[in-house]
């Protein structure tokens, strides 16, 4: 590298920093979108989602003690109070007809008596009408409803032991245990809630899943990353264009120079642009980038495969106005494919295979890791290598074309 | 004087085309050589070639002794090209283009910095110099970008039609600037379709047309290569001729030919305006009256009509 080419690559980022248009387009717009699309999609990212939840229909014709634990308590609270939107109905089979045409996942029908079986230790029966086409969510319904069951056997069974254990040694008599039953009850969700046996529960602290204003900083920042590089390396041909380039092949200045100076500017624009993009989304939306070392390993590689892409369409095309309808045909399908709209783990298996062939894909991962707190460059060697050898690829193929253009 | 341009039978073709076929020349050093012809005649691909942006097909170059196709860095030291375009970042300001094309002609800076100053004096932008070009007009512009071909002080300058598209007044100012860095001792080599301009300019011109030279020289030489002749017309009263004063025209030495056109005299000669005061004295003697006289030299245009058949804007 001489000095020559640093003095084109300082005078093209000169030129750029004065381009409000550019400016406004590789910063503003991917901040615009990465709040649009941080606060549309949030609720998809952390499940709570109101077309993620549930529908489930219940008709409870017992109206007694057991039944409101199940429909109040149990189905409407907590963690699977989030999980299902619970509605009424008067009527088992208006139930029935709701999942059978697919406007509920499933139907829990409580019939009469229900509690009192429970509380006299007498069976009881919870009738659960599921839509086979929903097989998984019909699955989780199924799966909550019998555990309730399972916890209600496990108490009429301890209750009975009990009771007929007072009978049969006259302790108590038939009448004095069927009234002390209800306290007993009390008695058992007291001592089951203070946890006898005790459960060591340990989490792995495992990787932090990012928000969606983190994974959208990282999608849009990728994407707008590549049309910055793709304005910045249109440079060339604009010179050309404009005749500048053939009055710098007038003065005694080796080719080497003029696209090495060229190559360096589109360079220093992508990363100029993705650390500003870095520092924006640090400040305003509080996104979390993770380890700074292995942030800018990250940006550094990424700004250094788009400068290879974008000199590869610069070379591929002959105007600046060809780079301009090339580049959004090549860039959107790609940014799409590597998980820039929609992430990459809600992809078919085949169309998560391809996402690898895309420059976003590996962008995307690297960061991503970063993000969810990796802190050495062992966790991010792949995506690196990968964005070396795009970089490689591109920038070799690109450089020829311009050298010998 | 010896030559700082020579080329030497050039040869440039494009897909099989030839756009330029055979092209010789000389420029000597502190010449204002032009290069006449009309668009598509072949100059500007003659003097990309010798500004090393073309290779020849066929043919060499050398100026100030480096070969085109062999020293290209050492012919690019030596010139400095003011091309067709306004080849200028508009978003720079006159002085950072000037900056940045100075480092581009390796100008050191200490250097760049007096001699940017003396060439916005040159072109007389000065003042303007700290804003951007997107700014100025196209005549401020074409000076500017003559300005940057100054910069390293070239021996050589080659200016490829550097008047296209300006106002009069800057087209004057451009020639009368190209004409004192000539006085001033710089070689030019001038490309124009503009007769005027080349011999406002010009010591010696060669007139291109379809890739070749038809013909080279200075004015007088090239009037002679063509024997055009100047037409001397007097205006006059048609019944006050007569036979007497046409017959003593005549027999001016240098008069080839006197014709009465109605009420006017047409004297054709070789010598021109040197004839004048004789033919003069003659309508004195005879007491015939003189109401205009105008005098008709062969230019650039008419030879290049002469020789080829066609204008040099057709």
């Amino acid at each position: 590298m001489t000095n020559k080419a640093l003095y084109i690559a300082v005078k093209d980022l000169g030129i750029r920093a004065r381009d409000r248009r550019a400016a406004v387009v590789l910063l503003v717009m991917p901040m615009v979108l990465i709040f649009i699309l941080g606060l549309v999609f949030n609720p998809l990212w952390r499940g709570t989602a109101e077309f993620q939840r549930i529908p489930v229909v219940v008709v409870d014709q017992d109206q007694g003690e057991i039944a409101r634990l199940l429909t109040e308590q149990v189905l409407s609270t907590g963690v699977i109070g989030r999980m299902l939107r619970v509605d009424r109905t008067g009527d088992p089979a208006s139930a029935r007809e709701m999942v059978m045409r697919g406007r509920r996942t499933a139907g829990l029908v409580i019939p009469p008596g229900f509690s009192q079986a429970i509380l006299t230790g007498r069976p009881a029966r919870l009738v659960l009408f599921v839509d086979p086409a929903q097989s998984i969510r019909a699955g989780i319904v199924y799966s909550i409803v019998n555990r309730f069951g399972a916890e209600v056997v496990k108490r009429q069974v301890a209750i009975t032991v009990a009771a007929e254990t007072l009978i049969i040694e006259r302790i108590m008599v038939p009448s004095r245990v069927i009234a002390a039953i209800p306290g007993w009850l009390k008695d058992v969700e007291q001592f089951t809630a203070r946890q006898p046996v005790a459960i060591a529960e340990e989490r792995g602290s495992g990787p932090r899943f990012p928000s969606a204003m983190d994974y959208y900083a990282v999608a849009m920042g990728v994407m707008y990353l590549l049309f910055g590089v793709s304005m910045a390396s249109q440079s060339i041909l604009v010179e050309r264009r404009e005749g500048t380039l053939a009055r710098l092949r007038t003065t005694p200045t080796e080719s080497a120079d003029i696209v090495g100076g060229k190559l360096l500017a589109t360079f220093l624009t992508g990363l100029a642009q993705f650390c500003l993009l870095v520092l924006f989304t640090r400040v305003i939306y509080g996104v979390g980038w993770g380890s700074p070392l292995l942030l800018l390993m990250m940006i550094g590689a990424t700004a250094l495969a788009a400068s290879g892409l974008g000199t590869f369409l610069a070379a591929m095309a002959r105007t600046p106005e060809a780079v301009e309808a090339l580049a959004p045909a090549i860039i959107l399908p790609m940014s799409f494919l590597g998980g820039a709209m929609f992430p990459i783990y809600v992809m078919p298996p085949w169309l998560e295979y391809a996402s690898r062939l895309t420059f976003n894909r590996w962008a995307l991962d690297g960061f991503l890791a970063i993000m969810a707190g990796a802190t050495s460059p062992a966790a991010i060697w792949q995506p690196v290598l990968a964005l070396l050898a795009i970089s490689a690829v591109f920038l070799t193929v690109g450089t020829w074309r311009l050298r010998f253009r | 004087m010896s030559p700082l341009v020579i080329a030497q039978d050039l040869v440039k073709h494009f897909d099989g085309h030839a756009a330029v076929r055979g092209v010789s020349f000389e420029v000597r050093c502190g010449e204002a050589f032009g290069l006449l012809g009309p668009n598509g005649a072949g100059k500007t691909t003659t003097i990309a070639m010798l500004a090393c942006l073309l290779e020849p097909t066929g043919g060499d170059a050398w100026i100030a002794g480096a070969s085109v196709r062999t020293s290209s860095m050492a012919v690019r030291r030596a010139i400095g090209v003011v091309p067709q375009e306004i080849a200028l970042y508009p978003t720079l300001t006159a002085r950072e283009n000037l900056r940045f094309w100075a480092r581009m002609y390796e100008v050191a800076d200490g250097e760049a910095r007096r001699r940017i100053e003396e060439v916005l004096d040159i072109v007389g932008l000065r003042e303007r110099a700290d804003e951007r070009i997107d700014t100025y007009s196209g005549g401020m512009k074409r000076r500017i970008n003559i300005a940057v071909g100054l910069l390293h002080r070239p021996r050589l300058l080659m200016l490829d039609e550097p008047t296209v598209g300006v106002d009069p007044q800057s087209r004057t100012n451009i020639l009368e600037t190209t004409k004192q860095l000539n006085r001033d001792g710089l070689t030019v080599l001038y490309t124009s379709h503009y007769m005027e301009e080349v011999e406002f300019l010009c010591n010696r011109i060669a007139i291109m047309d379809l890739g070749q030279i038809i013909a080279m020289g200075t004015h007088e030489e090239l009037r002679l290569q063509v024997g055009e002749r100047d037409l001397i017309s007097v205006a006059t009263h048609a019944a006050r001729i007569g036979a007497v004063l046409p017959a003593s025209l005549r027999a001016l030495p240098g008069v080839d030919d006197v014709r009465i056109r109605d009420d006017r005299i047409e004297v054709l000669t070789t010598t021109g305006r040197r004839l004048l005061p004789q033919i003069v004295t003659q309508f004195v003697t005879h007491d015939v009256p003189i109401l205009a006289i105008e005098v008709r030299e062969p230019n650039l245009e008419s030879l290049f009509l002469h020789l080829t058949g066609k204008g040099l804007r057709d």
